[in-house]
């Protein structure tokens, strides 16, 4: 939240004091993103998780050499239904905690998609591809958190794409903040 | 009533594209998805395009898919590759003959499980046989070699 104060001059400052709850990620990239940078993707989704009071931290970051999963079969991208492919790229989560989400930056899914966050049991996480917008980070790991599309082009669950975002930052609204909130994956 | 680009970009748009839902549109978007494979207007629609376009059924799926696996776009590539399961057995031969050779790795692992695991044409293509033959001496990953290997054998 904002908190306003007034300094012993009599001048007037804010002062954003985090009371929420925090959002643990690791980063594994396998090709990096081309539209929009990894650093644009997170700064994107901090704006977004802000405004709910939730923060993004980043426990761990590196690259992964796997040629042959960079395009990744994701088939319809449902959850629970995971190809042996999506089962062996998120094997390798390094001694990372069950409950952290681990993002997988890759070249590209088939079927082409900007991302998915389908995952095996007790591996939570999401694959960002190569022209993914700067909003689909924070979208996947919506998904994650248990958010479903939606129809207004002013949230970031808009199931038409994160491109077609207005008025940016995209909200997340009173219900789906319960939800994020329930969810295992904040702390 | 035709279908529209607007249609056409906003299902392609989505973060996750039901492909399902968007073959409904049919061939009438034929005409959109080659544009969008040639101009691509926004990052990665080249590719939902040419996906897309192998789950249509009309005569020119073959002429749009053919150009779109010599694109210098590497993603339309990976995206015919991907699509191969979807078309005609005798154009998924043809395609994967040029496709099967690609400098991108994973175009050539789409396509190869492609042929491995899709029904055969009733005449399979000698040339996509030699074409894997010859592919066999080059390939450096151990499991694209065995994928090629196996669809030599049973050929």
């Amino acid at each position: 939240m904002d908190v306003f104060w007034v300094g012993p001059d009599g001048g007037i400052g804010t002062t954003w004091w985090f009371t929420g709850e925090t959002i643990y990620l690791h980063l594994r990239t396998l090709t990096p993103p081309t539209s929009f940078t990894i650093d644009q993707m997170l700064a994107a989704m901090r704006q977004t998780y802000k405004a709910i009071d939730i923060d993004v931290s980043v426990l761990s970051q590196g690259s992964l050499d796997l040629p042959l999963l960079t395009n990744l079969p994701v088939g319809g991208c449902f959850s629970g239904q995971v190809s042996t492919n999506q089962i062996e790229l998120f094997g390798h989560r390094d001694g990372v905690d069950a409950s952290d989400v681990v993002i997988y930056f890759i070249q590209s899914t088939n079927p082409p998609l900007n991302g998915c966050a389908a995952h095996p049991p007790l591996m939570p996480g999401a694959v960002v591809t190569s022209t993914a917008s700067q909003w689909t980070l924070a979208h996947e790991v919506g998904h994650l958190l248990g958010l479903n599309h939606v129809t207004s082009s002013d949230r970031l669950m808009f199931g038409v794409g994160t491109a077609g975002i207005t008025n940016p930052p995209p909200d997340i609204d009173p219900f789906e903040r319960v939800i994020v909130y329930g969810s295992v994956h904040t702390r | 009533m035709p279908v529209t680009m607007e249609q056409v970009r906003e299902v392609l748009g989505a973060e996750e594209p039901d492909y399902e839902f968007a073959a409904l549109l049919g061939s009438d978007a034929l005409p959109h998805l080659s544009a969008l494979i040639s101009q691509e207007p926004a990052p990665g629609e080249g590719a939902k395009a040419a996906y897309l376009v192998g789950l249509l059924d009309h005569e020119s799926v073959a002429d749009v898919l053919g150009q779109a696996a010599r694109s210098s776009d590497t993603l339309i590539r990976l995206a015919v590759a991907a699509t191969l399961p979807n078309v005609q057995p005798q154009l998924r031969e043809r395609l994967a003959r040029t496709l099967v050779a690609d400098a991108e790795v994973g175009v050539r692992k789409f396509t190869l499980e492609a042929v491995a695991t899709s029904e055969t044409a009733p005449v399979p293509d000698p040339g996509l046989t030699a074409v894997i033959h010859e592919q066999l001496t080059h390939e450096t990953h151990p499991y694209l070699q065995q994928l090629a290997r196996q669809i030599t054998e049973h050929r």
